[in-house]
């Protein structure tokens, strides 16, 4: 009896044992939450890879047609140049830059600048994305670049995780066009 | 003669309800405190200026020009629903709007960006007013949700409207 009695508190105690820990551990490790680029500045996701190629900042926006003047701001555009390749579907990029205090900034769409491309299966797209960031939530920020399938249904986790590291030109920036060509 | 004080008693109560404004729509508007054009009206989720306005009469509209910069923590695709009113020469209020960055897709946080919200004369329940070059209009920025009800009582229950900015509204053509 006395044996039945342990192997029963035995294992109780195992099972509190077991959620004392799981619940101390974070659904998932920061690494695996935020991947960050390696050497050539790409991040290898399920949902496809991501190649940083430039980040640069200034207060104007080099204008065409629709304001041939140029964009200003009182805060400051960020651009990345970012080359998407999906692995196995239409893929929807969704960005922001995060700021070290927690801020959002979304990627925007201007209204005469290309807008952010839906990636086909089979393409390489390269493209720029915009963003307007107040010039002293620069330091620390990262951009975040997370995919979607063309449902728009978001993958929250992983995310590419890269860090902003830019200084604030003095000119405007051109956004150069999106290029889509044949994945290698 | 309990009966005559009665009456007395619910005149003088009506008597005094029509002198403090009245039932719903006749009272005074609360629009909160006079602002100057571009001065910042400070709301919990917004700073707003008001810039100026125009108005279409083939479109039936009034545009109020305004910047928005955003306090939340994330960027944000509208501004808050009803946050700005505008109310007619002829005390009409008018809370129903469309509200959309000028050239650009958000708000981001603590980026101040040009928007323009357009109250439809039709939309509103408002008759079109007379054709005019201008139009002295009152826009009044609300801290949270506004309804034609709220407006239109003497004091809303939270003091909603922050500030008023009186504008003048210069008549436009649109480009077809």
């Amino acid at each position: 009896m006395n044996r039945r009695v342990a192997g029963v508190v035995a294992v109780v105690v195992s099972l509190v044992v077991v959620g004392v820990v799981r619940s101390a551990i974070p659904p998932y490790l920061p690494t695996q939450s935020h991947v960050s680029p390696d050497e050539q500045s790409v991040v290898d996701l399920e949902v496809g890879a991501i190649q940083l190629l430039e980040v640069r900042a200034a207060t104007r926006l080099q204008g065409d047609g629709s304001f041939p003047d140029g964009l200003g701001t009182d805060a400051t555009f960020v651009t990345a140049r970012v080359r998407i390749t999906p692995h196995g579907g239409t893929l929807r990029v969704v960005s922001d830059i995060q700021s070290a205090d927690g801020r959002s900034y979304e990627a925007l769409d201007v209204a005469g600048l290309p807008s952010p491309a839906v990636v086909y299966v089979g393409q390489r797209v390269t493209q720029t994305l915009i963003f307007e960031v107040p010039a002293d939530r620069l330091a620390g920020a990262h951009l975040v670049i997370r995919g979607a399938g063309d449902d728009g249904v978001q993958a929250i986790q992983p995310v590419a995780w890269f860090p902003v590291e830019v200084d604030v030109e003095s000119g405007s920036l051109t956004i150069d066009e999106t290029i889509v060509e044949p994945a290698a | 003669m309990p009966w005559v004080v009665t009456i007395t008693l619910l005149v003088c109560a009506l008597a005094a309800i029509a002198l403090t404004g009245g039932f719903g729509r006749n009272a005074a508007a609360f629009v909160g405190s006079e602002y100057d054009t571009d001065a910042t009206i400070s709301t919990r989720l917004w700073d707003v200026s008001v810039e100026g306005a125009e108005m279409s009469h083939e479109d039936g509209t009034v545009r109020v020009h305004i910047v928005a910069t955003n306090k939340q923590l994330d960027s944000a695709r509208d501004l808050t629903t009803n946050m700005l009113v505008v109310i007619l020469p002829d005390d009409t209020a008018m809370w129903r709007s469309s509200c959309f960055p000028v050239d650009r897709s958000s708000f981001g946080p603590e980026v101040p960006t040009r928007a323009v919200c357009e109250f439809d004369y039709e939309r509103n329940d408002v008759p079109a007013p007379a054709v005019a070059e201008t139009m002295d209009v009152r826009v009044v920025v609300c801290d949270q949700t506004m309804t034609d009800a709220l407006i239109h009582v003497p004091t809303p229950e939270a003091g909603e409207p922050v500030g008023w900015v009186g504008v003048t509204a210069t008549a436009v053509v649109d480009q077809p």
